[in-house]
Parts: structure tokens; sequence; C-alpha cells
């Protein structure tokens, strides 16, 4: 109880500095967010933002549609049944505040982790590459990396193609596996 | 290297709490109609306690958005992972799959005849004509090839023949004439910031339309009301932030809020608090992401898209 309130009061605290003085603003966001989209929304107070499933709410309470237009996103499950059950939610592959280094030293994109915590099956923590989700320059990008550092590899073991260990990658390398006809992430990369 | 910063933060807790006591008694003289309150709030919940560390239980749907009535003892649920279903109003838990569409299903309206879905990923309301378990496509609205909107919610006045349109890219509502042609845009100038969803109310001609507002200039969360010429007629604020569906009657106002999952009523002319039905939470009859809500008033019971537990709650309604 003592550590939620704290917790609260340091949230509190940060916000209201923030929209006081922008100290944080700077380097703390990405530039699509504000810090009062998240803190000081009713029922979303401290204690329950620590929470994975009501920040998945908080998410959602925004990206359930695409806002603007590309934003929509969904929880990634196994769609097919032959995999064991699984349910990964958002800030497993996404830092709540601001775009994370990598292994290699560079900024990840949209948020996502440098580290992944794979939980099922149990990796661990995974270095998570990001960088660059364009083919076209130079014949490379992040989904899939040859090693299996790719954000789309990290976790998969059990998957036919895209695999952590980098081999079996190269399905339909080149385009970007997100796009609506393939894995779009408003449908939990499922189809 | 995140574990680095968090540590960091927390050296600066103490710097903090300063800022925090001088910020309270600062924040509280502007904050006046902003959501940006002094306190981050828990609503009070009557009935039942919010879950501590609730876990996502999965229904059969994935991702249930908005619902529309369907004849008298049935409604049609969007269901954003690409499926509409129907789903009888005295069999709640057992949703039937009515049609598979190729995209992200948002918004739903029923003219009589056809079924209206709202497809986020084409851009368009597409018409499908339901005869013998077979859909037939019609035309779509906008009707040009180039035409996109975010179909975030619609409704259909059956009579004058009109077609409301909640519009995510323009934040707007958008009304269609009986051949698909835009004949207004209602809240377009400022007056709406991030229309979420609608509700007719044909006896008096009013659209009461729920807008997320825009934390970044301060403008609070709502509900606007305007008339079917787009006239503003009423905006009603409470406690509330993430305002989703919404359902009007003559004098009152049911609506549900993504965040507090809750269903909150309204008193239409006043604009007070009537009501709060249900809490925060993943087991039997909490709320977690309610998108829509429907009013029964013969049962007087609500029937709400429980979006993050993937299925439909039913909740009775609480009179205070
Ligand atoms: C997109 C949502 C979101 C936005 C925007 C956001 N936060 Fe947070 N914040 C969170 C979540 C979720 C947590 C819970 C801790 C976690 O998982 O890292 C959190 C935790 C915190 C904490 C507690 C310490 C920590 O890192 O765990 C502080 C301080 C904080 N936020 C400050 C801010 C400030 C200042 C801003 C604006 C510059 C801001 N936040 C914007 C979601 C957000
Ligand atoms: C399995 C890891 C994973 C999970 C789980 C995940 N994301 Fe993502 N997210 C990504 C990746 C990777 C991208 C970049 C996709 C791309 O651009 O192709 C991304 C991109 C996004 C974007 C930007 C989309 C765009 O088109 O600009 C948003 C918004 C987002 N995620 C929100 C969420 C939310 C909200 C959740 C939880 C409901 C979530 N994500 C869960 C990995 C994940
Ligand atoms: C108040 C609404 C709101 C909430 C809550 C919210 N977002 Fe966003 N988010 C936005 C908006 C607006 C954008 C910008 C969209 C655009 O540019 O099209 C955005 C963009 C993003 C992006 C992509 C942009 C980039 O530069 O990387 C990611 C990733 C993202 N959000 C993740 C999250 C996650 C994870 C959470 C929960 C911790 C969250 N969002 C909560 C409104 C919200
Ligand atoms: C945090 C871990 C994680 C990340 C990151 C991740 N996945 Fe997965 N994914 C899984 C797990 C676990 C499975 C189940 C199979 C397995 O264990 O290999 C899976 C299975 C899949 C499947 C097959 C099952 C289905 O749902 O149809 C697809 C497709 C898929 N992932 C796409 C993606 C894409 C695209 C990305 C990158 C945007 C991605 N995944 C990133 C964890 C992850």
């Amino acid at each position: 109880m003592m550590i939620r309130t704290l917790s609260k009061m340091t949230i509190l605290a940060a916000v209201c500095l923030a929209s006081v003085t922008f100290v944080c603003e700077a380097d703390a966001l990405i530039s699509g967010h504000e810090c009062a989209y998240c803190h000081s929304v009713m029922g979303a107070s401290g204690s329950t933002l620590l929470n994975d499933i009501s920040v998945e709410v908080l998410c959602m309470s925004c990206h359930v549609s695409a806002i603007g237009s590309t934003a929509a996103a969904e929880v990634h499950t196994n769609g097919g049944a032959s995999f064991p059950a699984n349910r990964i939610t958002c800030v497993e592959c996404h830092d709540p505040h601001d775009n994370q280094q990598n292994v290699n030293g560079v900024d990840n994109l949209n948020m996502v982790l440098g580290t992944i915590t794979v939980m099922s099956p149990t990796l661990g923590d995974i270095d998570a590459v990001f960088a660059d989700k364009d083919y076209s320059d130079d014949n490379s990008y992040d989904y899939s990396r040859p090693g299996g550092s790719g954000v789309c590899q990290v976790c998969h073991t059990q998957t036919s193609r895209q695999l952590n260990n980098g081999t079996a990658s190269n399905h339909k390398l080149g385009l970007t596996c997100t796009t609506a006809d393939c894995h779009p992430h408003s449908k939990g990369f499922d189809n | 290297m995140h574990k680095m910063k968090t540590r960091v933060k927390s050296h600066l807790f103490l710097l903090l709490l300063v800022a925090a006591v001088s910020c309270l008694s600062e924040s509280q003289a502007w904050s006046g109609g902003l959501s940006w309150g002094p306190v981050i709030e828990e609503p009070a919940t009557e009935g039942c306690t919010p879950e501590d560390s609730p876990l996502i239980v999965q229904g059969p749907m994935k991702s249930p958005m908005r619902m529309v009535e369907y004849g008298d003892n049935s409604f049609l649920l969007s269901d954003r992972s690409g499926s509409i279903y129907e789903v009888k109003k005295n069999d709640p838990a057992h949703p039937v799959l009515l049609l598979r569409i190729d995209g992200n299903p948002l918004g739903i309206a029923f003219d009589g005849r056809n079924v209206l879905v709202g497809n986020e990923t084409s851009g368009k309301v597409e018409r499908y004509a339901l005869r013998r378990n077979r859909a037939t496509k019609r035309s779509s609205i906008p009707r040009s090839k180039s035409g996109r909107i975010q179909p975030l919610d619609i409704a259909v006045d059956r009579t004058k023949r009109m077609t409301f349109v909640v519009d995510g890219i323009d934040g707007d509502v958008k009304v269609y004439d009986r051949r698909g042609r835009l004949s207004l845009s209602i809240g377009g100038f400022g007056q709406l910031s991030q229309p979420q969803a609608l509700s007719l109310n044909p006896d008096t001609e009013e659209v009461v339309v729920t807008d997320y507002g825009d934390q970044r200039i301060g403008v609070s969360a709502s509900i606007q009301i305007f008339d079917y010429s787009g006239r503003h007629l009423k905006t009603i604020q409470g406690a509330f932030s993430r305002p989703q569906g919404v359902w009007s009657t003559g004098g009152s106002i049911y609506l549900v809020d993504a965040m507090l999952g809750q269903v909150l009523e309204f008193e239409r002319d006043t604009g007070a608090l009537l009501s709060t039905n249900g809490c925060y939470g993943s087991s039997d009859g909490h709320l977690m992401l309610p998108m829509d809500v429907l009013y029964d008033p013969p049962m007087k019971q609500f029937f709400v898209a429980d979006n993050r537990n993937g299925r439909v709650t039913v909740l009775p309604l609480i009179e205070q």
C-alpha cells in the first residue's frame, strides 16, 4: 500500500513537473504522445498502471482503432491452434514512454523494447533489433535479420518461418511483415 | 539500459515530490474544465469491487466493438478481428457468426434491409444485403473510389433514410442521404475533437456524439448533442475521460467509458449523473474496455460489448 502510494506520487510529480517545466518531454516521449494521455486519466491511477493488463486497456482505449490512419494495434496471440496458447500484451514488446536503445547502440523504432523478455517458451531476456523498416535501400531490414535478432524472430521457436536462430527466415524476405494483407498489428500479427 | 533509467528516476523522487506539492496547488487553479486533474482518480464503484490484478478471460470473440438492434430479439455486433455476429438477447453468451469481413470492422448499423459495416481497412461503410444466409455486397460509402473515412460508428434514421457516420479521420459526423451522397458534416469546425461514437434520437431528431476531447489543447472528454441540421444543442461533461459507445432515449443518455469499465447514465436536460453501473475487471459482470452499450428497457438491463474480455456482458440497471 505504502509503495503504491509512493509510486503514485512519483508519477504524479513527474507528470506535473513535465507539464510545468517541460523537462521530461523532449526525451521521454515519442512525438505522438503526451503525459496526460496515460497519467491523469479517470481510472488510470498509478497503482493500476503498474499492472500489464490495465496498461493494455489504457493503450487500447486509443489504439483500438487507427488514430489518424496508421496506429491500430492488438495483442499477439497465436491464431492457429497448432501452438500452445499465448497472449503477449503491449508492454512485453513496447516501452510505454520512449524508443529504447538496442544491442547495436541504435534506438529501436515505435517504442519497441531493446530487450524483450520471452516468457513462453522461457527464453529469458533477448536482444531485439528494430531500427530499420526499409528493405529497398540496402537489401536488409529488422523484421527479420540473418542471426535471428529481428523483431519478428526473437520469440519464435515453433513457427515454420522467421525463427529466432535465424534459420528458415527467408519467407517473403523484403516484404513488410505487418501490412494489411499479411500479419497486421490490428489483428495481432496473426493472419 | 532501461533498468538504469528507472533507478535514476527513483533517485529523483524527492525532488519530484517537492514539485508535486507545488504542482498540486497550482494545477487546481487551472484545472477547471480540463481532464488533467491534480489527482489521478479512481472512480467510486457501486455493487462490486474492482479487481487488483485482473486476468483477461477471452470469450468467443476477439475484439467486440459496436452493437445495433436487429429485430426485436437480437442485435448485431462487430468484432474488429473481422467478423459480424448476431446475438440473441436471451442468449448473449452464444453469438452466431453472420458475416466475415475482409478488414477491421468498427461501426455497424441496420437499415431494415441491409447491414452497414464500417470497415477501417477499406476506409468505407460497406453495405451487405442478407438473404438466406448469403451476403451480397452492395455499393459503399463514400462512393468515390479514392474517398476514405474511418467509420468509427454508424446510425441510420430509417424514416428519413439518413445515415450518420462518425469519421475518425476528419473528426466529424458525416451525414449521407438515401443515395449515399454526403449531405452534411456535423461538428467539423472545432465542435468535435476526436468523436468516437453516436446515437440517434429520431423522435426529437437529435444526434448524441461522444468525444475524447483533446488533451493537447485542454479540451475535456464530453457528450455533444446536435440536431439533424448540425446545430449544436448541448455539451455534457463529467467524471469520464474515454467515452465510447452511447445509447440515448428521450430523457437519459447511457454511456460506456473504456477506462472506467462502467455504464454511466446522464439526464439529457440537466447533464446530471443519474446512475453508475458495473466496474472494471475480468470476472463475471465486470467490464474491461467496454466499447458499446445497448439498453433493453423492458428488462431494465444493459448489453455491453466487453472488448478485452471478448464477450457481451449483461448488467442490470442500478436505480440510484
Ligand atoms: C503511452 C502511455 C504513457 C505516457 C504517454 C506516459 N506514461 Fe508514464 N507510465 C506509463 C506506464 C504504463 C507506467 C508504468 C510503469 C512501466 O511499466 O514502466 C508509467 C510510469 C511512469 C513513472 C514511474 C516510473 C517508471 O518509469 O516506472 C513516471 C515517473 C512516469 N510514468 C512519468 C511520465 C511522464 C513525465 C510522462 C510525460 C513526459 C509520461 N510518464 C507519459 C505510461 C505512460
Ligand atoms: C509481439 C510484439 C508486439 C506486441 C505484443 C505489441 N506490439 Fe505494437 N508494435 C510492434 C512492432 C514490431 C511494431 C512496428 C510494426 C511495423 O511498423 O511494421 C509495433 C507498432 C505499434 C504501433 C505503431 C503502428 C503504426 O502503424 O504506426 C502502435 C500504435 C502499437 N504498436 C501499439 C501497440 C499496442 C497498443 C499493443 C498492445 C495492445 C501492442 N502494440 C502490442 C510489436 C508489438
Ligand atoms: C490518448 C490516446 C493514446 C493512448 C492512451 C496511447 N496512445 Fe499510442 N499513440 C496515440 C497517438 C495519437 C499516436 C500518433 C498516431 C499517428 O501519428 O498516427 C500514437 C502513436 C503510438 C505509436 C507509434 C508512433 C511512434 O512514433 O512510434 C506507438 C508504438 C504507440 N502509440 C504505442 C502506445 C502504447 C504501447 C500505449 C500504452 C502504453 C499507447 N500507445 C497509449 C495515442 C495514444
Ligand atoms: C514477444 C515474443 C514475440 C514477438 C516479438 C513476435 N512473436 Fe510471433 N509468436 C510468438 C509466439 C510465442 C508464437 C507461437 C509460436 C512459437 O512459439 O514459435 C508466435 C507465433 C506467430 C505466428 C504464427 C501463429 C499465428 O498467430 O498465426 C505468426 C504469423 C507470428 N507470430 C507473427 C509475428 C510477427 C509478424 C512479428 C513481428 C511484428 C512477431 N510475430 C513477433 C511470440 C512473438
